[in-house]
């Protein structure tokens, strides 16, 4: 299912009972830990025009909604901030199945292979980690601004390093 | 030997115009880049900074793991392996 929320930065290919509570931090039907998440999960990332990725999320759906790609999400538009010049996707999956999913990937015309883990990803977004620094910087935001939305992070992402047997909760993006 | 190398286009620039993927020779990631330097003058300078090592704003991926986590620049490649290159912010 794709949900195209123009309010929306993203785009996102998710399983239709995503609405009825379904997690997509799972691997073989099992929901993972904080502590999997960490170690396991992560995204294959893909970089093209938008009309490319809108075709390539039609033809990976049906593979979101059989569950053999946990879910999907790519820019609306090219990320300006980050002076990039085409719209990413990130098709996540369990490191332990991402080479099945990569191959679905390649089949549909995909060339990059590109494993970013998700443990990386939450570290450049943690207090210090180029991403978030370089968002505030970009966004010009006050210092009192920048001190709430470290603290946000902070506590959202620490709260993933730090409770590794709690199930992985996501959030809204 | 050749080693496949696909870069987004973003990162092509004047040199390799159109063309998703190039081939290169190398025993490492280091000679391929020594290698498409010379095919495509300063592409070297692109991928590395002054002090020799990969930019910040690159990664580099062999066989879709990131050559930080391996070896860098000394990471050995074989025949038919496949590098990728994207800039270091797509993976947020």
């Amino acid at each position: 299912m794709i949900i195209d929320d123009i309010n929306s930065h993203f785009i996102f290919v998710y399983h239709p009972d995503i609405y009825n509570g379904k997690a997509y931090t799972t691997y073989q039907g099992r929901r993972l830990t904080n502590g999997e998440v960490l170690e396991y999960w992560g995204k294959w990332i893909i970089l093209g025009e938008k009309s490319w990725l809108d075709e390539l999320a039609r033809n990976l759906d049906p593979y979101v909604e059989k569950e053999q790609i946990p879910c999907i999400k790519y820019d609306r538009k090219p990320p300006e901030n980050l002076e990039l010049e085409e719209c990413i996707m990130m098709i996540y999956c369990d490191k332990r199945a991402s080479e099945e999913v990569w191959q679905i990937l390649n089949r549909h015309g995909v060339k990059l292979k590109a494993w970013v883990s998700e443990r990386e990803t939450m570290e450049m977004w943690r207090p210090g980690g180029m991403l978030l620094e370089r968002w505030i910087v970009s966004n010009g935001l006050s210092e009192a601004e920048a001190r709430s939305v470290r603290e946000d992070a902070q506590s959202k992402l620490g709260y993933v390093f730090d409770h590794p047997d709690e199930l992985f909760q996501p959030w809204a993006q | 030997m050749s080693i496949i190398v696909t870069i987004p286009a973003s990162l092509r620039k004047k040199w390799l115009k159109a063309q998703e993927q190039v081939s290169c020779e190398g025993k490492t990631i280091g000679e391929c880049l020594d290698h498409l330097d010379q095919r495509f003058p300063g592409f070297k300078e692109t991928m590395l900074d002054e002090t020799g090592n990969i930019r910040e704003t690159i990664s580099i991926f062999l066989r879709g793991q990131n050559i930080r986590n391996l070896d860098k620049l000394s990471t050995d490649v074989k025949d038919n392996d496949e590098i990728s290159i994207i800039p270091f912010m797509a993976g947020g």
